[in-house]
């Protein structure tokens, strides 16, 4: 230790010049206020701004310079001899001299945040947000350019055969990073991305300073063998450490429903069999895994994602049979298609030959055995299974706003917006699907620009919601999903929501404040009320069992870490059975999480999602109506 | 085998790719001696000082110095060692102050007397560069440097290269005189032959890496002579030659002969081989020997 400090000291005086250099810099940064066309800034911003800027420059600058010179220069000079001509250790030569470099490139950066430090003293000393940008910027950075600096000026010098490894090595470096990171990006793991990048800056910084150590110790005056030593313990180390760091993100991304511990429900099946769920697993930090889960057995299919913006990505045949997504890739690349015939006995993801972008539109009809594409203005429909395209077409202008479904394996139906403002018309139209021909079944007018639509299952009825501009008036309208025909005005408040046959079911608030469930046909007859009084905060989930709606409450109103009680509601008797207690819905119900950018919100019901829920330690529960049971399917605390 | 050798390489070969810069070097330098390895330019001298000093690893064979490995013992063996460096290797922003500082440090044995001692004794100032010191201030202070610590062992590698002959003398006047009253061992290559001859205890001669010559000097100087005769015409060429063998001939002439064999009872063979008068005996200086062992004409005729 003695050594390595003499060390430390002499190379710390021998350069102390370079002082000089932040003492101009300083005067650069105090200057700057008074430079022409910077008058119109606050001085304090100016020079705040300048001394960073010159410190962290100076800093890097100074990094890649002594990097550069404080080992390779004097070795290529012949006068490295001078220190194994002492009794040094080459532990202490390389650290006595690295350490030096480093105080000194520290001791030039204060001198030139002295007037950042000083003007901002009363806040430096209230947040400490900027401590560990500060070090990253002026300490990490540094040493890191300057072990590379000194690697790479040892190559340069040398210039032996070793430069075929050190390329080689670089490029394996490069390609190993990228494919640990890469699929942490895709999966949007934001601290995992950072532990990963960190670990692979700490891998460089480790194996660099180990190279440089037994470059010097190795090596000693003879810089081909300095190179040489380097390099193979530059990429030994680097090959252990890439090795450690690629295992551990094949480890943080690659499990199972199995070993989740947190579920996050995105998408059901129609049949609530399957459903594609996010899941964390314990100390796999923020990684989610993304797959489609068989709620009725251990099958699952790892879907790739999550990636922001899309997260209903998965599709499914209204009978649950068959489920399509979009492949892995960057945000605005085109995307490979991908399905699983979900109701083999072994399903697995199949790549298709389709290439999608992201914005385009999908459809599966309801047998799954028909994938329609609207992209570009242009509707194809393919028969999946071999992918042999059906028909093509180019949609008239002005259909840029539309949603795509199936009413049938024949037909395609469009709900299109078109118009804006306040004259903003829906148009129905039917292609079909063996001829390509556009066949218009309807149209509804004056829809205004903020609206939304609800299908049923059938695809017979629509409720047409719609608001004014500034959001506070309202319309809700019931049309025929086929022709647009206009049927009634939708009086009760609530939200409404089509049940099984076809009824609507909402809940209302009486002209006394009480809540109520209440329960008519699509032409307003038959309406039946149950009283709900008393629960706080009811909200209604889908259809669980024919003719039987979830309904949720607040455990506790005071503290909503209770979760929620869930009972089923016979929407004919008015009859409440208990489901659980203590529960989260798995799969929340908003609708426009179902939309589609610029196209039409719509939402199809999907019963078998309000069989879903989360218990208290994050498990998905699925109730199961013939025995009244929950029963666990993954995740929760071991 | 000498006894308590200070520098002992045995096998020793270094080579830098395909080419071979010392080949199979074993020697031995006595405790208390002054080992002069001498060869041309290129002919392996500094790459065996850096061996011997642990600053390169050889080839094959063996180094040590005080008993340690040079390699896996150069830092514990340079507790002991003094080194004075072919080309000046001291930082050249720094003082002779300042490289004191950092020698207390690191070395064990260090004596700041001794080194300023020296350096006021040869007027080398103490607060100049060491890039602005002359070349002969220069010398001075890597000899200080290296003889501060008491040394056991002080390895010279070239030391008067670039210094005058006043300078070069001088040097070896000093130099002389304070092994003999510490009876350091001296390691040392030189092209100064004519300035060691008075101190070299022992010889070695590299030629292309390879070792010619490991002796006493006085050995090596009885050796070597050169012969004057007056031939006669009743005794030929061919007995001449003939009779020069038992000596050891190097080069031949019509009246003379450099031989490396010398010997009384190789003199009195020769004598009977080819009854020439002769002249004259003539020692040669160690420079002599030295072209004769590493010049191009070897074996020709004078």
């Amino acid at each position: 230790m003695n050594a390595t400090m003499a060390v430390m000291a002499r190379e710390f005086v021998a350069r102390r010049e370079v002082v000089l250099v932040a003492v101009a810099a300083v005067v650069i940064a105090t200057a700057m206020p008074f430079m022409p066309g910077l008058g119109n800034y606050q001085p304090d911003d100016v020079r705040t701004v300048s001394s960073n800027t010159l410190a962290v420059a100076l800093g890097w600058g100074l990094a890649l310079l002594f990097g550069a010179t404080v080992i390779g220069g004097d070795l290529s000079e012949g006068r490295f001899g001078f220190y194994f001509a002492r009794p040094v250790s080459g532990l202490a030569v390389w650290w006595g001299r690295v350490l030096a470099a480093l105080l000194l490139i520290l001791v030039c950066e204060t001198i030139v945040l002295l007037p950042s430090l000083l003007g901002n003293a009363t806040v430096l000393v209230s947040s400490h947000e900027w401590v560990w940008p500060a070090v990253i910027a002026c300490l990490v950075m540094p040493f890191l350019l300057l072990l590379l600096s000194h690697a790479i000026s040892i190559m340069v010098r040398a210039r032996t055969a070793w430069l075929f490894l050190d390329l080689a090595g670089f490029v394996v470096l490069v390609v190993v990073a990228w494919l640990s990171v890469r699929p942490l990006l895709m999966m949007v793991a934001e601290i995992a991305v950072y532990v990963i990048a960190g670990a692979l800056i700490a891998a460089l910084a480790i194996a660099l300073s180990i190279a440089g150590w037994v470059g010097v110790a190795v090596g000693r005056v003879d810089v081909p063998r300095t190179h040489s030593a380097l390099s193979l313990a530059l990429w030994g180390t680097l090959a252990v450490c890439l090795a450690g760091i690629a295992f551990y993100s094949s480890w943080l991304r690659n499990f199972g429903p199995k070993d989740f511990d947190k579920v996050e429900v995105l998408t059901v099946a129609p049949d609530g069999r399957w459903v594609e769920a996010f899941g964390q697993a314990r100390n796999r930090l923020d990684v989610r895994r993304r797959c489609l889960i068989s709620t009725a057995d251990n099958l699952w299919i790892p879907v790739p994602g999550p990636w922001g913006g899309y997260p209903m990505d998965v599709i499914y045949s209204v009978d649950g049979s068959t489920a399509l997504w979009r492949g892995a890739g960057g945000s605005d690349e085109p995307r490979t298609l991908w399905w699983a015939d979900l109701g083999r006995r072994d399903p697995s993801a199949q790549p298709t030959n389709l290439v999608v972008a992201m914005d385009a539109l999908l459809a599966l009809s309801a047998g799954g055995e028909r994938l329609a594409i609207l992209e570009d203005g242009t509707l194809s429909i393919y028969e999946l299974e071999d992918e042999r395209l059906l028909t093509a077409v180019r949609l008239p202008e002005g259909f840029d706003r539309v949603t795509p479904l199936f009413p049938s394996e024949e037909t395609l139906r469009l709900f299109v917006r078109v118009g804006h403002g306040e004259g903003q018309s829906l148009l129905i139209v039917d292609v079909v699907a063996s001829s390509g021909e556009i066949v218009p079944t309807g149209k509804i007018k004056g829809l205004g620009d903020k609206l939304l639509l609800m299908v049923d299952g059938g695809l017979q009825h629509m409720v047409v919601w719609t608001r004014s501009e500034d959001g506070l008036a309202s319309d809700r309208n019931i049309y025929d999903a086929n022709d647009g025909s206009f049927i009634r005005k939708l009086t009760t408040s609530g939200f409404p929501r089509f049940l099984h046959d076809g009824r609507l079911v909402i809940v209302s608030e009486d002209d006394d404040g009480g809540l109520s469930l209440v329960v008519e046909s699509v032409e307003g007859r038959d309406r039946m009320a149950h009283s709900i009084a008393g629960a706080s905060e009811p909200t209604l989930s889908g259809e669980a069992v024919p003719n039987g709606v979830v309904v949720a409450r607040l455990e506790d109103p005071s503290d909503r870490s209770q979760g929620l009680r869930i009972d089923l509601l016979d929407v004919d008797s008015g009859e409440l059975r208990n489901v659980g207690r203590h529960l989260r819905r798995a799969f929340p119900w908003a609708p426009w999480q179902y939309g589609t950018a610029g196209a039409v919100f719509w939402f199809r019901d999907q019963p078998a999602s309000s069989r879903l829920f989360l218990d208290q330690t994050g498990a998905l529960m699925r109730w199961n109506p013939e025995t009244g049971g929950l029963a666990h399917v993954v995740g929760g605390a071991k | 085998m000498v006894a308590d050798a200070v520098v002992k390489l045995d096998g020793l070969t270094i080579r830098y790719g395909k080419l071979t810069a010392v080949e199979d070097l074993s020697l031995e330098v006595a405790k208390g001696g002054v080992y002069a390895l001498l060869g041309r330019n290129g002919s392996g001298k500094s790459s065996t000082v850096r061996c011997v000093l642990g600053q390169q690893r050889p080839t094959a064979g063996r180094s040590r110095i005080l008993g340690f490995d040079s390699w896996k013992g150069r830092q514990r063996a340079m507790e002991r060692v003094g080194v004075v460096p072919e080309n000046p290797d001291v930082p050249p922003e720094t003082t002779a102050d300042r490289i004191e500082r950092f020698m207390s440090r690191v070395t064990p044995f260090w004596r700041s007397a001794n080194y300023f001692g020296r350096l006021e004794k040869f007027r080398v100032p103490r607060k100049q560069r060491f890039s602005r010191l002359s070349k002969g201030q220069q010398r001075q202070l890597s000899l200080a440097l290296a003889l501060a610590g008491s040394p056991r062992l002080l390895v010279l590698d070239d030391p008067t290269l670039g210094l005058d002959a006043v300078a070069r003398r001088k040097l070896y006047e000093e130099l002389v005189g304070e092994l003999a009253d510490r009876g350091t061992t001296v390691f040392l290559t030189t092209h100064d032959l004519t300035g060691i001859e008075g101190i070299a205890d022992q010889v070695g001669v590299l030629k292309e890496g390879t070792l010619l010559v490991n002796e006493p000097l006085e050995v090596l100087k009885a050796r070597y002579c050169r012969l004057l005769w007056t031939a006669t015409e009743d005794v030929s060429r061919q007995r001449i030659e003939a009779g020069l063998q038992h000596l050891g001939v190097v080069k031949s002439g019509a009246n003379e002969a450099v031989v490396e064999k010398f010997s009384e009872f190789g003199f009195d063979r020769f004598r009977q081989e080819a009854p020439v008068d002769v002249t004259r005996i003539d020692s040669l200086s160690l420079e002599e020997i030295f072209i004769v062992l590493c010049g191009e004409e070897r074996g020709g005729r004078t």
